[in-house]
């Protein structure tokens, strides 16, 4: 076990809006209710939750950007609500989405402001920026302007001007937000390279399989309450017994598929519409009895495919955050 | 000196990546065009109304007031630019101390600045064929660089506001319509209602126009050092409440949460 570098204990955050010109109402949001966890040097830890669970706030408390209304938080034994200032030369963050980025300037300026505002030496800073753009495949266009990039290529930038002063912690706010599958996947890899470096990661996202290949350890939130800090390993264990049967269909109505949701042992029912085909996933302790029952509410000649599968880290998720959705 | 040099470069990048003028057409429509076109209409104006006396002092004092393209729009771009592109919040949270990097955001609206009224003067000067002394051409520049540094510094604290309220065409608008009402650019201030006149005391440009007409006009530079040296001291107090602003905006968007629009 590594030391600890981010220690957050019962942070409490509220958000107050006023509403009405003359008359106004006052509103209030407890957008985090009391969480604690911790996170160990060179961990890559995952903050998971639907939206609105709490953790873009979060995010905006360990980066400095947010003073909590309760509870403490360290980041390498420093509080970052009065040593900002201490904190900000180790820690960098990324968030999600095309912005956040200067798009009239090329990649290479982009870099340079950053590494300017980080106070990063003239002499180290051309090798830093070459090295940096090398590591997110953008070498070849670092003269080019930001607003003739791709978004994938946008997101890498984002990557590199994340590491322009080698932080010791680096916060990602859905990084891999609307990236097609390839771009996702590279970035991906640099993260992982970049933990074998050994950057501490804080990442949330709302891909399942991406925290379960990346995360060592994950964090559940939702309305701004923590259900449970594991690895993906124990929390896959925590449905032991459990099988997955995905059904594919060609045709299923809304009463079918109330039915399937109502069928004996059946604990959850997802449902994914692709096209012509709709998937089914229903998460059963018994699926020797749940599948003749599936053939008999279903005409077997809509059923295009069938399997019993183990769970994803998804199906723990649904369990633990969205187990009332049946 | 590596603060020097990027204190300077950051001037240049920031302008590159925050004003996004740069493209020659729009500057040319934006920064050239735009300025003279309202050069032209006030010396035309004044040039009817008082029968061409004092004609020079007022194209000269009106080339002066274009910097307000620079010192109104193009400071408040410091500021909401960033923030319509995401990036304030990465800004704010970078470790440099925000005094510097605000006013070397600044500085290249300064020089721009002091390029557009010069290039008003010069369309003035061979539009209507008017005659300079070298050495008043000199005192001029030094009185512009000092009266649109204050402007800047004006420009500034407005552009501040837009850290609280999202109307900031209704802000820079008011201020370039202030700025134009009591510099006294086209009319002499005495005119003014006594208030009016009061407001224009704490104005920057005030000074600047008065010794513009004085020097190009009249050739008198006796009230030059004292009212330099006020329009100094008044922009370096505009920048120090500007700065005031900013540090508080910042802090308050740690407590509320309203850095960066979303």
């Amino acid at each position: 076990m590594g030391e600890t570098v981010i220690m957050v204990s019962n942070v409490r955050r509220v958000y107050k809006t006023e509403v009405g010109l003359f008359k106004k109402t006052k509103k209030e949001v407890e957008a985090l209710k009391g969480i604690s966890f911790s996170i160990n040097r060179g961990e890559i830890f995952g903050l998971l939750g639907p939206n609105g669970a709490g953790k873009t706030t979060m995010i905006k408390l360990l980066t400095t950007m947010l003073i909590p209304d309760g509870g403490t938080i360290s980041i390498m034994g420093m509080d970052p609500v009065t040593q900002h200032r201490k904190v900000r030369p180790h820690i960098n963050f990324i968030l999600g989405g095309e912005r956040n980025l200067y798009w009239r300037l090329s990649a290479y300026d982009n870099l340079a402001y950053f590494a300017d505002l980080y106070k990063v030496p003239r002499v180290e800073q051309k090798n830093r920026i070459l090295e940096l753009l090398e590591l997110v495949g953008l070498e070849d266009v670092a003269h080019q302007r930001v607003e003739t990039f791709s978004k994938g290529m946008k997101q890498r930038l984002q990557i590199a001007r994340g590491l322009i002063n080698r932080p010791d912690i680096l916060f990602l706010d859905e990084p891999s937000i609307g990236l097609d599958p390839v771009s996702a996947r590279r970035l991906r890899d640099i993260l992982l390279k970049l933990n074998e470096q050994g950057t501490t990661i804080l990442l949330t996202t709302h891909y399942m399989y991406e925290a379960d290949e990346l995360c060592d350890r994950i964090a559940f939130i939702d309305k701004g309450q923590l259900i449970t800090v594991d690895t993906p390993e124990n929390m896959k264990r925590q449905t032991a017994g459990l099988s997955i049967i995905e059904c594919k269909l060609t045709e299923v109505d809304a009463g079918k598929m109330e039915a399937l949701s109502r069928l004996p042992h059946v604990r959850h029912v997802k449902q994914e519409q692709d096209d012509m085909i709709t998937t089914i996933r229903l998460q059963t302790e018994m699926p020797q009895a749940v599948i003749p029952a599936i053939y008999q509410l279903v005409d077997e000649t809509n059923i295009s495919d069938l399997a019993i599968m183990q769970p994803t880290l998804e199906d723990v998720y649904v369990q633990l955050v969205g187990g009332h959705a049946k | 000196m590596e603060a020097v040099q990027r204190f300077f470069r950051h001037s240049v990048l920031s302008y590159k990546a925050l004003f996004g003028w740069l493209d020659p057409k729009v500057y040319i429509f934006v920064m050239v065009l735009n300025p003279f076109s309202q050069l032209l209409f006030f010396a035309v104006l004044v040039n009817y109304v008082y029968g061409g006396e004092g004609l020079a002092g007022y194209i000269a004092s009106n080339a002066l007031l274009l910097c307000v393209m620079n010192s109104v729009f193009g400071i408040m771009s410091v500021i909401t630019s960033d923030r319509g592109m995401g990036t304030l919040q990465l800004v704010m949270s970078t470790p440099s101390s925000k005094a510097p990097l605000f006013i070397s955001r600044s500085l290249a609206h300064v020089v721009n600045g002091m390029f557009t009224a010069v290039m008003g003067l010069l369309f003035g000067i061979l539009l209507f064929g008017l005659s300079i002394p070298f050495d008043a051409l000199l005192s001029l520049l030094v009185i512009w660089l000092v009266s649109i540094f204050s402007a800047c510094g004006l420009g500034l604290i407005i552009a501040t506001f837009c850290l609280w309220s999202p109307s900031m065409h209704m802000w820079s608008n008011l201020l370039a319509s202030l700025l134009l009402l009591v510099s006294g650019a086209n009319y002499p201030l005495s005119v003014m209602p006594a208030w009016l006149e009061q407001v224009a005391v704490f104005m920057p440009l005030t000074r600047g126009v008065r010794l513009t007409k004085d020097i190009v006009n009249q050739g008198d530079f006796s009230q030059m050092a004292t009212l330099l040296g006020q329009e100094f001291l008044l922009g370096c107090l505009f920048f120090a409440i500007s700065l005031v602003l900013i540090a508080y905006a910042e802090y308050l968007a740690r407590v509320k949460g309203t850095m960066d629009l979303e």
